[in-house]
Protein backbone atom coordinates (compact mmCIF):
# COMPACT_ATOMS: atom_id res chain seq x y z
CA UNK A 1 0.00 0.00 0.00
CA UNK A 2 1.23 3.49 -0.71
CA UNK A 3 2.07 4.47 2.84
CA UNK A 4 2.77 8.09 1.95
CA UNK A 5 -0.68 8.63 0.46
CA UNK A 6 -2.32 6.89 3.38
CA UNK A 7 -0.40 8.99 5.89
CA UNK A 8 -1.61 12.14 4.14
CA UNK A 9 -5.16 10.98 4.79
CA UNK A 10 -4.63 11.03 8.51
CA UNK A 11 -2.17 13.87 8.75
CA UNK A 12 -4.48 15.51 11.33
CA UNK A 13 -3.53 12.72 13.68
CA UNK A 14 0.20 13.09 13.20
CA UNK A 15 1.05 14.33 16.68
CA UNK A 16 -1.15 11.67 18.31
CA UNK A 17 0.35 8.95 16.14
CA UNK A 18 3.79 10.12 17.25
CA UNK A 19 2.62 9.57 20.83
CA UNK A 20 1.47 6.06 19.90
CA UNK A 21 4.81 5.33 18.22
CA UNK A 22 6.71 6.42 21.32
CA UNK A 23 4.40 4.40 23.54
CA UNK A 24 4.89 1.34 21.37
CA UNK A 25 8.63 1.65 21.88
CA UNK A 26 8.11 1.90 25.65
CA UNK A 27 5.65 -1.01 25.67
CA UNK A 28 8.05 -3.40 23.93
CA UNK A 29 10.98 -2.41 26.11
CA UNK A 30 12.19 -5.54 27.82
CA UNK A 31 14.73 -6.55 30.44
CA UNK A 32 15.69 -9.29 28.00
CA UNK A 33 18.27 -8.16 25.50
CA UNK A 34 17.04 -10.71 22.99
CA UNK A 35 13.35 -9.77 23.22
CA UNK A 36 14.27 -6.12 23.07
CA UNK A 37 16.18 -6.66 19.87
CA UNK A 38 13.46 -8.79 18.29
CA UNK A 39 10.69 -6.36 19.26
CA UNK A 40 12.62 -3.35 18.02
CA UNK A 41 13.28 -5.23 14.80
CA UNK A 42 9.51 -5.43 14.38
CA UNK A 43 8.87 -1.82 15.34
CA UNK A 44 11.47 -0.56 12.90
CA UNK A 45 9.87 -2.57 10.12
CA UNK A 46 7.12 0.00 10.45
CA UNK A 47 3.70 -0.78 9.15
CA UNK A 48 0.65 1.18 8.22
CA UNK A 49 -0.51 1.54 11.84
CA UNK A 50 -3.98 1.46 10.37
CA UNK A 51 -5.53 -0.19 13.41
CA UNK A 52 -4.39 2.53 15.84
CA UNK A 53 -5.69 5.08 13.32
CA UNK A 54 -9.12 3.44 13.46
CA UNK A 55 -8.98 3.49 17.27
CA UNK A 56 -8.11 7.20 17.35
CA UNK A 57 -10.64 8.27 14.75
CA UNK A 58 -13.42 6.25 16.39
CA UNK A 59 -12.56 7.81 19.73
CA UNK A 60 -13.15 11.24 18.20
CA UNK A 61 -16.89 10.47 18.37
CA UNK A 62 -16.73 10.58 22.17
CA UNK A 63 -14.63 12.40 24.76
CA UNK A 64 -11.28 12.24 23.04
CA UNK A 65 -8.10 12.29 25.07
CA UNK A 66 -4.88 10.83 23.66
CA UNK A 67 -3.70 10.06 27.19
CA UNK A 68 -6.51 7.58 27.72
CA UNK A 69 -7.06 6.43 24.15
CA UNK A 70 -3.43 5.37 23.75
CA UNK A 71 -4.28 2.59 26.22
CA UNK A 72 -6.37 1.04 23.46
CA UNK A 73 -4.43 2.04 20.34
CA UNK A 74 -1.10 0.66 21.56
CA UNK A 75 -2.35 -2.80 22.60
CA UNK A 76 -4.33 -3.19 19.38
CA UNK A 77 -1.16 -2.63 17.36
CA UNK A 78 0.83 -4.92 19.67
CA UNK A 79 -1.72 -7.70 19.13
CA UNK A 80 -1.44 -7.20 15.38
CA UNK A 81 2.38 -7.31 15.59
CA UNK A 82 2.35 -10.41 17.80
CA UNK A 83 0.06 -12.29 15.46
CA UNK A 84 2.30 -11.42 12.51
CA UNK A 85 5.36 -12.83 14.30
CA UNK A 86 3.52 -16.07 14.98
CA UNK A 87 2.08 -16.12 11.43
CA UNK A 88 5.62 -16.00 10.08
CA UNK A 89 6.41 -19.20 12.00
CA UNK A 90 3.26 -20.82 10.61
CA UNK A 91 4.03 -19.70 7.06
CA UNK A 92 7.76 -20.39 7.40
CA UNK A 93 8.23 -16.87 6.02
CA UNK A 94 11.74 -15.53 5.56
CA UNK A 95 10.77 -11.92 4.83
CA UNK A 96 8.00 -9.50 5.67
CA UNK A 97 7.77 -5.93 4.41
CA UNK A 98 11.09 -6.54 2.71
CA UNK A 99 12.86 -7.35 6.00
CA UNK A 100 13.94 -10.60 7.56
CA UNK A 101 11.32 -12.06 9.89
CA UNK A 102 12.07 -12.72 13.56
CA UNK A 103 11.99 -16.46 12.96
CA UNK A 104 14.46 -16.10 10.08
CA UNK A 105 16.84 -13.83 11.98
CA UNK A 106 16.75 -15.91 15.19
CA UNK A 107 14.59 -19.06 15.23
CA UNK A 108 10.99 -20.22 15.69
CA UNK A 109 11.26 -20.43 19.46
CA UNK A 110 12.49 -16.86 19.76
CA UNK A 111 9.62 -15.81 17.50
CA UNK A 112 7.19 -17.64 19.78
CA UNK A 113 8.55 -15.87 22.86
CA UNK A 114 8.55 -12.50 21.09
CA UNK A 115 4.91 -12.96 20.10
CA UNK A 116 3.96 -14.17 23.59
CA UNK A 117 5.77 -11.20 25.10
CA UNK A 118 3.92 -8.74 22.84
CA UNK A 119 0.54 -10.37 23.52
CA UNK A 120 1.21 -10.20 27.26
CA UNK A 121 2.30 -6.56 27.07
CA UNK A 122 -0.82 -5.73 25.03
CA UNK A 123 -3.13 -7.22 27.64
CA UNK A 124 -1.19 -5.60 30.47
CA UNK A 125 -1.41 -2.26 28.70
CA UNK A 126 -5.15 -2.34 28.06
CA UNK A 127 -5.95 -3.12 31.69
CA UNK A 128 -5.57 0.62 32.22
CA UNK A 129 -9.08 0.63 30.78
CA UNK A 130 -11.32 -0.45 33.63
CA UNK A 131 -14.27 -1.47 31.55
CA UNK A 132 -15.20 -5.14 31.73
CA UNK A 133 -17.12 -5.05 28.47
CA UNK A 134 -14.07 -3.70 26.60
CA UNK A 135 -12.04 -6.65 27.89
CA UNK A 136 -14.75 -9.06 26.85
CA UNK A 137 -14.65 -7.55 23.35
CA UNK A 138 -10.87 -7.77 23.09
CA UNK A 139 -10.53 -11.28 24.56
CA UNK A 140 -13.31 -12.51 22.29
CA UNK A 141 -11.49 -10.92 19.36
CA UNK A 142 -8.22 -12.66 20.25
CA UNK A 143 -9.93 -16.04 20.50
CA UNK A 144 -11.79 -15.51 17.22
CA UNK A 145 -8.54 -14.46 15.49
CA UNK A 146 -7.06 -17.82 16.46
CA UNK A 147 -10.11 -19.74 15.33
CA UNK A 148 -9.93 -17.90 11.99
CA UNK A 149 -6.32 -18.99 11.58
CA UNK A 150 -7.13 -22.55 12.62
CA UNK A 151 -9.86 -22.70 9.98
CA UNK A 152 -7.45 -21.24 7.42
CA UNK A 153 -5.05 -24.12 8.07
CA UNK A 154 -7.90 -26.62 7.91
CA UNK A 155 -9.08 -25.17 4.61
CA UNK A 156 -5.60 -25.06 3.07
CA UNK A 157 -5.32 -26.76 -0.32
CA UNK A 158 -9.01 -27.55 -0.11
CA UNK A 159 -10.63 -26.67 -3.42
CA UNK A 160 -13.99 -27.91 -2.29
CA UNK A 161 -14.89 -24.78 -0.34
CA UNK A 162 -17.51 -22.12 -0.88
CA UNK A 163 -17.43 -18.34 -1.01
CA UNK A 164 -19.23 -18.39 2.33
CA UNK A 165 -16.40 -20.46 3.84
CA UNK A 166 -13.94 -17.87 2.58
CA UNK A 167 -15.95 -14.93 3.92
CA UNK A 168 -16.37 -16.56 7.34
CA UNK A 169 -12.65 -17.16 7.45
CA UNK A 170 -11.59 -13.60 6.61
CA UNK A 171 -14.14 -12.22 9.03
CA UNK A 172 -12.24 -13.90 11.85
CA UNK A 173 -8.80 -13.52 10.37
CA UNK A 174 -8.94 -9.79 9.59
CA UNK A 175 -12.26 -8.01 9.91
CA UNK A 176 -12.83 -8.74 13.57
CA UNK A 177 -9.65 -6.94 14.73
CA UNK A 178 -10.44 -3.83 12.68
CA UNK A 179 -14.00 -3.95 13.95
CA UNK A 180 -12.70 -4.25 17.54
CA UNK A 181 -10.30 -1.32 16.93
CA UNK A 182 -13.25 0.92 16.03
CA UNK A 183 -15.52 -0.43 18.75
CA UNK A 184 -12.91 -0.18 21.51
CA UNK A 185 -11.89 3.33 20.44
CA UNK A 186 -15.51 4.40 20.74
CA UNK A 187 -16.04 2.55 24.04
CA UNK A 188 -12.90 4.06 25.57
CA UNK A 189 -14.04 7.58 24.72
CA UNK A 190 -17.52 6.85 26.05
CA UNK A 191 -19.31 7.43 22.80
CA UNK A 192 -23.02 6.63 22.84
CA UNK A 193 -24.20 3.09 22.15
CA UNK A 194 -25.62 3.80 18.71
CA UNK A 195 -22.35 5.36 17.59
CA UNK A 196 -20.39 2.42 19.00
CA UNK A 197 -22.60 0.03 17.03
CA UNK A 198 -22.13 1.93 13.75
CA UNK A 199 -18.37 2.12 14.21
CA UNK A 200 -18.12 -1.56 15.07
CA UNK A 201 -20.00 -2.48 11.88
CA UNK A 202 -18.00 0.03 9.85
CA UNK A 203 -14.77 -1.64 11.02
CA UNK A 204 -16.11 -5.06 10.17
CA UNK A 205 -17.11 -4.07 6.62
CA UNK A 206 -13.87 -2.18 5.98
CA UNK A 207 -11.94 -5.19 7.25
CA UNK A 208 -13.76 -7.51 4.86
CA UNK A 209 -13.20 -5.19 1.92
CA UNK A 210 -9.55 -4.69 2.90
CA UNK A 211 -8.79 -8.43 3.12
CA UNK A 212 -10.41 -9.16 -0.24
CA UNK A 213 -8.25 -6.44 -1.82
CA UNK A 214 -5.21 -7.89 -0.06
CA UNK A 215 -6.00 -11.29 -1.56
CA UNK A 216 -6.42 -9.75 -5.01
CA UNK A 217 -3.10 -7.92 -4.68
CA UNK A 218 -1.33 -11.17 -3.79
CA UNK A 219 -2.07 -12.17 -7.36
CA UNK A 220 -1.91 -8.89 -9.26
CA UNK A 221 1.09 -7.13 -7.63
CA UNK A 222 4.79 -7.56 -8.23
CA UNK A 223 7.25 -9.03 -5.72
CA UNK A 224 8.69 -5.56 -5.11
CA UNK A 225 5.31 -4.00 -4.42
CA UNK A 226 4.38 -6.74 -1.96
CA UNK A 227 7.76 -7.02 -0.23
CA UNK A 228 7.38 -10.82 -0.68
CA UNK A 229 6.96 -13.09 -3.71
CA UNK A 230 3.68 -12.55 -5.59
CA UNK A 231 1.30 -15.49 -5.26
CA UNK A 232 2.73 -16.42 -1.83
CA UNK A 233 -0.70 -17.04 -0.34
CA UNK A 234 -1.67 -19.29 -3.19
CA UNK A 235 1.57 -21.26 -2.93
CA UNK A 236 0.91 -21.61 0.81
CA UNK A 237 -2.33 -23.32 -0.20
CA UNK A 238 -4.66 -20.48 0.78
CA UNK A 239 -7.61 -20.42 -1.59
CA UNK A 240 -8.71 -16.83 -1.83
CA UNK A 241 -11.78 -15.24 -3.41
CA UNK A 242 -10.40 -14.50 -6.91
CA UNK A 243 -9.13 -18.07 -7.11
CA UNK A 244 -12.37 -19.55 -5.80
CA UNK A 245 -14.31 -17.91 -8.62
CA UNK A 246 -12.15 -19.36 -11.39
CA UNK A 247 -10.72 -22.54 -9.88
CA UNK A 248 -12.54 -24.82 -12.32
CA UNK A 249 -11.56 -23.01 -15.53
CA UNK A 250 -9.69 -25.23 -17.99
CA UNK A 251 -6.65 -22.98 -18.24
CA UNK A 252 -6.38 -22.68 -14.46
CA UNK A 253 -7.37 -25.97 -12.82
CA UNK A 254 -4.32 -28.11 -13.76
CA UNK A 255 -1.86 -25.37 -12.79
CA UNK A 256 -3.75 -24.75 -9.58
CA UNK A 257 -3.51 -28.42 -8.67
CA UNK A 258 0.23 -28.29 -9.26
CA UNK A 259 0.52 -25.24 -7.03
CA UNK A 260 -1.57 -26.83 -4.27
CA UNK A 261 0.51 -30.01 -4.47
CA UNK A 262 3.55 -27.80 -3.91
CA UNK A 263 5.18 -29.00 -7.08
CA UNK A 264 4.79 -26.03 -9.39
CA UNK A 265 7.76 -24.67 -11.34
CA UNK A 266 8.50 -20.93 -11.38
CA UNK A 267 7.44 -20.79 -15.02
CA UNK A 268 4.10 -22.45 -14.33
CA UNK A 269 3.58 -20.30 -11.26
CA UNK A 270 3.90 -17.19 -13.41
CA UNK A 271 1.57 -18.75 -15.96
CA UNK A 272 -1.00 -19.52 -13.27
CA UNK A 273 -0.85 -15.97 -11.91
CA UNK A 274 -1.19 -14.60 -15.41
CA UNK A 275 -4.24 -16.80 -16.15
CA UNK A 276 -5.95 -15.71 -12.94
CA UNK A 277 -5.17 -12.07 -13.73
CA UNK A 278 -6.77 -12.47 -17.15
CA UNK A 279 -9.85 -14.21 -15.79
CA UNK A 280 -12.93 -12.50 -14.38
CA UNK A 281 -12.03 -13.76 -10.87
CA UNK A 282 -10.32 -10.48 -10.09
CA UNK A 283 -13.28 -8.37 -11.27
CA UNK A 284 -15.78 -10.48 -9.36
CA UNK A 285 -13.71 -10.35 -6.18
CA UNK A 286 -13.44 -6.57 -6.58
CA UNK A 287 -17.20 -6.37 -6.83
CA UNK A 288 -17.56 -8.17 -3.51
CA UNK A 289 -14.97 -5.88 -1.95
CA UNK A 290 -16.91 -2.88 -3.27
CA UNK A 291 -20.11 -4.23 -1.80
CA UNK A 292 -18.47 -4.31 1.65
CA UNK A 293 -17.04 -0.86 1.06
CA UNK A 294 -20.54 0.47 0.32
CA UNK A 295 -21.84 -1.10 3.51
CA UNK A 296 -19.00 0.49 5.46
CA UNK A 297 -19.74 3.91 3.99
CA UNK A 298 -23.43 3.48 4.81
CA UNK A 299 -22.60 2.89 8.46
CA UNK A 300 -20.47 6.02 8.55
CA UNK A 301 -23.23 8.05 6.94
CA UNK A 302 -25.32 7.54 10.08
CA UNK A 303 -22.77 9.40 12.21
CA UNK A 304 -22.73 13.16 12.82
CA UNK A 305 -20.61 15.27 10.46
CA UNK A 306 -17.04 15.79 11.65
CA UNK A 307 -13.50 15.69 10.35
CA UNK A 308 -13.11 12.21 11.88
CA UNK A 309 -16.09 11.03 9.84
CA UNK A 310 -14.52 12.42 6.68
CA UNK A 311 -11.18 10.76 7.50
CA UNK A 312 -12.81 7.39 8.09
CA UNK A 313 -14.63 7.67 4.76
CA UNK A 314 -11.43 8.59 2.94
CA UNK A 315 -9.38 5.83 4.54
CA UNK A 316 -12.05 3.25 3.74
CA UNK A 317 -12.12 4.42 0.14
CA UNK A 318 -8.34 4.43 -0.11
CA UNK A 319 -7.92 0.98 1.42
CA UNK A 320 -10.46 -0.53 -0.89
CA UNK A 321 -9.15 1.14 -4.02
CA UNK A 322 -5.45 0.76 -3.40
CA UNK A 323 -3.23 -0.66 -6.10
CA UNK A 324 -0.64 -2.23 -3.79
CA UNK B 1 -9.43 -33.57 53.39
CA UNK B 2 -8.12 -37.07 52.68
CA UNK B 3 -5.86 -37.98 49.80
CA UNK B 4 -8.64 -39.50 47.71
CA UNK B 5 -10.59 -36.24 47.90
CA UNK B 6 -7.48 -34.24 46.99
CA UNK B 7 -6.96 -36.40 43.92
CA UNK B 8 -10.61 -35.96 43.06
CA UNK B 9 -10.27 -32.16 43.26
CA UNK B 10 -7.19 -32.16 41.02
CA UNK B 11 -8.91 -34.40 38.49
CA UNK B 12 -12.06 -32.27 38.56
CA UNK B 13 -10.03 -29.13 37.85
CA UNK B 14 -8.06 -30.83 35.10
CA UNK B 15 -11.28 -31.89 33.42
CA UNK B 16 -12.62 -28.36 33.73
CA UNK B 17 -9.45 -26.84 32.27
CA UNK B 18 -9.55 -29.19 29.30
CA UNK B 19 -13.22 -28.39 28.76
CA UNK B 20 -12.44 -24.66 28.57
CA UNK B 21 -10.06 -25.20 25.65
CA UNK B 22 -11.74 -28.05 23.83
CA UNK B 23 -11.23 -27.42 20.10
CA UNK B 24 -11.60 -30.31 17.68
CA UNK B 25 -8.99 -29.36 15.09
CA UNK B 26 -6.37 -28.54 17.71
CA UNK B 27 -7.00 -31.78 19.53
CA UNK B 28 -6.86 -33.79 16.31
CA UNK B 29 -3.46 -32.44 15.30
CA UNK B 30 -1.75 -31.40 18.52
CA UNK B 31 -3.23 -33.91 20.97
CA UNK B 32 -4.60 -33.29 24.42
CA UNK B 33 -3.29 -30.01 25.85
CA UNK B 34 -0.60 -30.21 28.49
CA UNK B 35 -2.06 -29.83 31.98
CA UNK B 36 0.61 -30.74 34.52
CA UNK B 37 -1.19 -32.42 37.43
CA UNK B 38 1.64 -31.74 39.83
CA UNK B 39 1.55 -28.01 39.02
CA UNK B 40 -2.20 -28.08 39.36
CA UNK B 41 -1.85 -29.73 42.79
CA UNK B 42 0.36 -26.85 43.97
CA UNK B 43 -1.97 -24.25 42.44
CA UNK B 44 -4.80 -25.74 44.47
CA UNK B 45 -2.85 -25.97 47.76
CA UNK B 46 -5.22 -23.66 49.71
CA UNK B 47 -8.29 -25.54 48.49
CA UNK B 48 -6.69 -28.88 49.33
CA UNK B 49 -5.86 -27.54 52.77
CA UNK B 50 -9.54 -26.76 53.35
CA UNK B 51 -9.41 -22.97 52.84
CA UNK B 52 -12.56 -21.14 51.80
CA UNK B 53 -12.60 -21.13 48.01
CA UNK B 54 -15.29 -19.26 46.10
CA UNK B 55 -16.33 -19.17 42.44
CA UNK B 56 -13.83 -16.44 41.51
CA UNK B 57 -10.97 -18.38 43.04
CA UNK B 58 -12.04 -21.42 41.06
CA UNK B 59 -12.21 -19.45 37.79
CA UNK B 60 -8.87 -17.77 38.46
CA UNK B 61 -7.18 -21.10 39.27
CA UNK B 62 -8.40 -22.46 35.95
CA UNK B 63 -7.20 -19.31 34.15
CA UNK B 64 -3.73 -19.60 35.71
CA UNK B 65 -3.51 -23.21 34.59
CA UNK B 66 -4.49 -22.16 31.07
CA UNK B 67 -1.52 -19.78 31.02
CA UNK B 68 0.83 -22.70 31.66
CA UNK B 69 -0.97 -24.82 29.08
CA UNK B 70 -0.54 -22.03 26.54
CA UNK B 71 3.15 -21.59 27.31
CA UNK B 72 3.69 -25.37 27.20
CA UNK B 73 2.09 -25.50 23.75
CA UNK B 74 4.57 -22.93 22.45
CA UNK B 75 7.47 -24.81 24.04
CA UNK B 76 6.57 -27.68 21.74
CA UNK B 77 7.15 -25.59 18.60
CA UNK B 78 10.42 -26.74 17.05
CA UNK B 79 13.26 -24.25 16.82
CA UNK B 80 13.65 -24.90 13.10
CA UNK B 81 11.22 -26.15 10.48
CA UNK B 82 7.81 -25.94 12.07
CA UNK B 83 5.97 -26.10 8.78
CA UNK B 84 4.03 -29.32 9.33
CA UNK B 85 0.31 -28.95 9.95
CA UNK B 86 0.70 -30.22 13.53
CA UNK B 87 3.41 -27.64 14.25
CA UNK B 88 1.45 -24.81 12.64
CA UNK B 89 -1.48 -25.68 14.84
CA UNK B 90 0.81 -25.91 17.86
CA UNK B 91 1.52 -22.20 17.38
CA UNK B 92 -2.18 -21.43 17.24
CA UNK B 93 -2.98 -23.74 20.15
CA UNK B 94 -0.82 -21.62 22.46
CA UNK B 95 -2.44 -18.41 21.25
CA UNK B 96 -5.91 -19.91 21.58
CA UNK B 97 -5.37 -21.15 25.15
CA UNK B 98 -3.88 -17.80 26.06
CA UNK B 99 -6.91 -15.99 24.62
CA UNK B 100 -9.19 -18.26 26.64
CA UNK B 101 -7.45 -17.40 29.92
CA UNK B 102 -7.98 -13.70 29.20
CA UNK B 103 -11.59 -14.28 28.18
CA UNK B 104 -12.34 -16.27 31.32
CA UNK B 105 -11.00 -13.58 33.64
CA UNK B 106 -12.58 -10.76 31.61
CA UNK B 107 -15.98 -12.40 32.02
CA UNK B 108 -15.35 -12.53 35.76
CA UNK B 109 -14.39 -8.81 35.77
CA UNK B 110 -10.97 -9.59 37.20
CA UNK B 111 -9.18 -6.75 35.42
CA UNK B 112 -6.63 -6.20 38.18
CA UNK B 113 -5.71 -9.89 38.17
CA UNK B 114 -5.46 -9.83 34.36
CA UNK B 115 -3.02 -6.93 34.72
CA UNK B 116 -0.85 -8.84 37.19
CA UNK B 117 -0.90 -12.10 35.29
CA UNK B 118 -0.12 -10.52 31.93
CA UNK B 119 2.81 -8.72 33.50
CA UNK B 120 3.85 -12.10 34.91
CA UNK B 121 3.59 -13.79 31.51
CA UNK B 122 5.75 -11.05 29.97
CA UNK B 123 8.30 -11.71 32.68
CA UNK B 124 8.16 -15.49 32.10
CA UNK B 125 8.91 -14.99 28.38
CA UNK B 126 11.80 -12.66 29.25
CA UNK B 127 13.32 -15.30 31.50
CA UNK B 128 12.74 -18.08 28.97
CA UNK B 129 14.60 -16.06 26.38
CA UNK B 130 17.64 -16.04 28.70
CA UNK B 131 18.22 -19.59 27.55
CA UNK B 132 18.46 -18.38 23.96
CA UNK B 133 20.47 -15.18 24.11
CA UNK B 134 24.21 -14.77 24.04
CA UNK B 135 24.56 -13.01 27.36
CA UNK B 136 26.33 -14.81 30.19
CA UNK B 137 24.23 -15.59 33.26
CA UNK B 138 25.42 -16.99 36.55
CA UNK B 139 24.28 -20.34 37.92
CA UNK B 140 22.17 -18.54 40.55
CA UNK B 141 20.57 -16.23 37.99
CA UNK B 142 19.50 -19.17 35.87
CA UNK B 143 18.09 -21.04 38.88
CA UNK B 144 16.06 -17.93 39.72
CA UNK B 145 14.87 -17.73 36.12
CA UNK B 146 13.71 -21.35 36.19
CA UNK B 147 11.83 -20.77 39.41
CA UNK B 148 10.12 -17.72 37.99
CA UNK B 149 9.21 -19.50 34.74
CA UNK B 150 7.76 -22.46 36.61
CA UNK B 151 5.79 -20.60 39.24
CA UNK B 152 5.29 -16.86 38.69
CA UNK B 153 1.62 -16.91 37.58
CA UNK B 154 0.70 -19.27 40.45
CA UNK B 155 2.51 -16.99 42.89
CA UNK B 156 0.53 -14.02 41.56
CA UNK B 157 -2.73 -15.93 41.88
CA UNK B 158 -1.99 -16.99 45.46
CA UNK B 159 -0.89 -13.49 46.44
CA UNK B 160 -3.96 -11.94 44.78
CA UNK B 161 -6.27 -14.03 46.95
CA UNK B 162 -4.10 -13.47 50.05
CA UNK B 163 -2.87 -17.04 50.29
CA UNK B 164 0.63 -15.70 50.96
CA UNK B 165 1.63 -18.54 53.28
CA UNK B 166 1.48 -21.10 50.50
CA UNK B 167 3.77 -19.25 48.10
CA UNK B 168 7.12 -20.43 49.44
CA UNK B 169 6.20 -24.11 49.47
CA UNK B 170 4.67 -23.92 46.00
CA UNK B 171 7.71 -22.13 44.52
CA UNK B 172 10.24 -24.50 46.05
CA UNK B 173 8.24 -27.57 45.07
CA UNK B 174 7.87 -26.42 41.45
CA UNK B 175 11.58 -25.64 41.19
CA UNK B 176 12.56 -28.92 42.80
CA UNK B 177 10.42 -30.99 40.50
CA UNK B 178 11.62 -29.38 37.30
CA UNK B 179 15.29 -29.54 38.26
CA UNK B 180 15.02 -33.22 39.13
CA UNK B 181 13.21 -34.03 35.91
CA UNK B 182 15.66 -32.01 33.86
CA UNK B 183 18.71 -33.62 35.40
CA UNK B 184 17.30 -37.13 35.04
CA UNK B 185 16.41 -36.53 31.38
CA UNK B 186 19.78 -34.97 30.67
CA UNK B 187 21.54 -37.99 32.14
CA UNK B 188 19.47 -40.18 29.85
CA UNK B 189 20.53 -38.04 26.88
CA UNK B 190 16.94 -36.93 26.39
CA UNK B 191 15.87 -33.48 25.28
CA UNK B 192 15.78 -31.03 28.18
CA UNK B 193 14.46 -27.53 28.20
CA UNK B 194 16.97 -25.78 30.42
CA UNK B 195 20.13 -27.88 30.84
CA UNK B 196 20.67 -28.51 27.12
CA UNK B 197 20.55 -24.77 26.58
CA UNK B 198 22.94 -23.86 29.34
CA UNK B 199 26.67 -24.53 29.39
CA UNK B 200 26.84 -23.42 33.00
CA UNK B 201 24.51 -26.22 34.12
CA UNK B 202 26.31 -28.77 32.00
CA UNK B 203 29.67 -27.76 33.46
CA UNK B 204 28.38 -27.60 37.04
CA UNK B 205 26.37 -30.76 37.38
CA UNK B 206 27.64 -31.36 40.91
CA UNK B 207 26.46 -27.89 41.93
CA UNK B 208 23.10 -28.66 40.39
CA UNK B 209 22.78 -31.89 42.39
CA UNK B 210 23.76 -30.02 45.56
CA UNK B 211 21.23 -27.31 44.78
CA UNK B 212 18.51 -29.94 44.35
CA UNK B 213 19.41 -31.53 47.66
CA UNK B 214 19.42 -28.15 49.37
CA UNK B 215 15.95 -27.25 48.04
CA UNK B 216 14.57 -30.68 48.89
CA UNK B 217 15.89 -30.59 52.46
CA UNK B 218 14.52 -27.10 53.03
CA UNK B 219 11.15 -28.01 51.54
CA UNK B 220 10.77 -31.21 53.57
CA UNK B 221 11.75 -29.35 56.74
CA UNK B 222 9.29 -26.53 56.06
CA UNK B 223 6.43 -28.85 55.24
CA UNK B 224 7.02 -31.00 58.34
CA UNK B 225 7.22 -27.99 60.66
CA UNK B 226 4.38 -26.03 59.04
CA UNK B 227 1.58 -24.98 61.35
CA UNK B 228 -0.57 -23.96 58.41
CA UNK B 229 -0.68 -27.23 56.50
CA UNK B 230 -3.00 -29.93 57.72
CA UNK B 231 -1.59 -33.42 58.19
CA UNK B 232 -3.10 -35.08 55.09
CA UNK B 233 -1.81 -32.29 52.85
CA UNK B 234 1.64 -32.50 54.45
CA UNK B 235 1.69 -36.21 53.70
CA UNK B 236 0.54 -35.63 50.13
CA UNK B 237 3.30 -33.08 49.51
CA UNK B 238 5.99 -35.26 51.09
CA UNK B 239 4.86 -38.22 49.02
CA UNK B 240 5.11 -36.14 45.88
CA UNK B 241 8.58 -34.97 46.81
CA UNK B 242 9.78 -38.54 47.43
CA UNK B 243 8.04 -39.80 44.28
CA UNK B 244 10.31 -37.46 42.35
CA UNK B 245 13.38 -38.67 44.21
CA UNK B 246 16.47 -37.73 42.24
CA UNK B 247 18.25 -40.94 43.13
CA UNK B 248 15.29 -42.98 41.97
CA UNK B 249 15.03 -41.04 38.71
CA UNK B 250 18.73 -41.34 37.99
CA UNK B 251 18.66 -45.04 38.86
CA UNK B 252 15.73 -45.59 36.52
CA UNK B 253 17.73 -43.85 33.83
Amino acid sequence: MDKMKLKLLYSDLKSDLDVIEKELAIAVNSSSHLLNEASLHLLLAGGKRIRPVFVLLSAKFGNYSIESIKNVAVPIELIHMASLVHDDVIDDAETRRGRETVKAQWNNRVAMYTGDFLFARAIEYITALENTYAHEVLSHTMVELCIGEIIQIEDKRLLDQTVRDYLRRIKRKTAILISASCELGAIASQADEKTIRHLKRFGYYVGMSFQIIDDILDITSTDEQLGKPAGSDLLQGNITLPVLYVKNEQSIYPLLMEALDGEISEENKQKLLSEIRKSDGITRAKQVSNMYLEKALNEIKQLPASSAKKSLQNIALFMSKRKF
Amino acid sequence: MNEALMTQHVEHYKKNILMQIQQNTLQKYTGIPVVDENRLFYTLLPLLNGEEWNKSEKISAIAVSLIFTALAAHDLVKEENASSKAQQLQVLAGDYYSGRYYQLLAKDSKIDLIQQLSSGVASVTEHKSRFYDLQEYTFEQLIQSIQLIESKPIEQFLEYYSFHEYVFIMKEAMLLEVLKKELASFEKNERTFYISKSKIFQLNKVSLILEIEKIENALVRDVRSSELLKEPLKQAILERVSAFSLEKQLREG
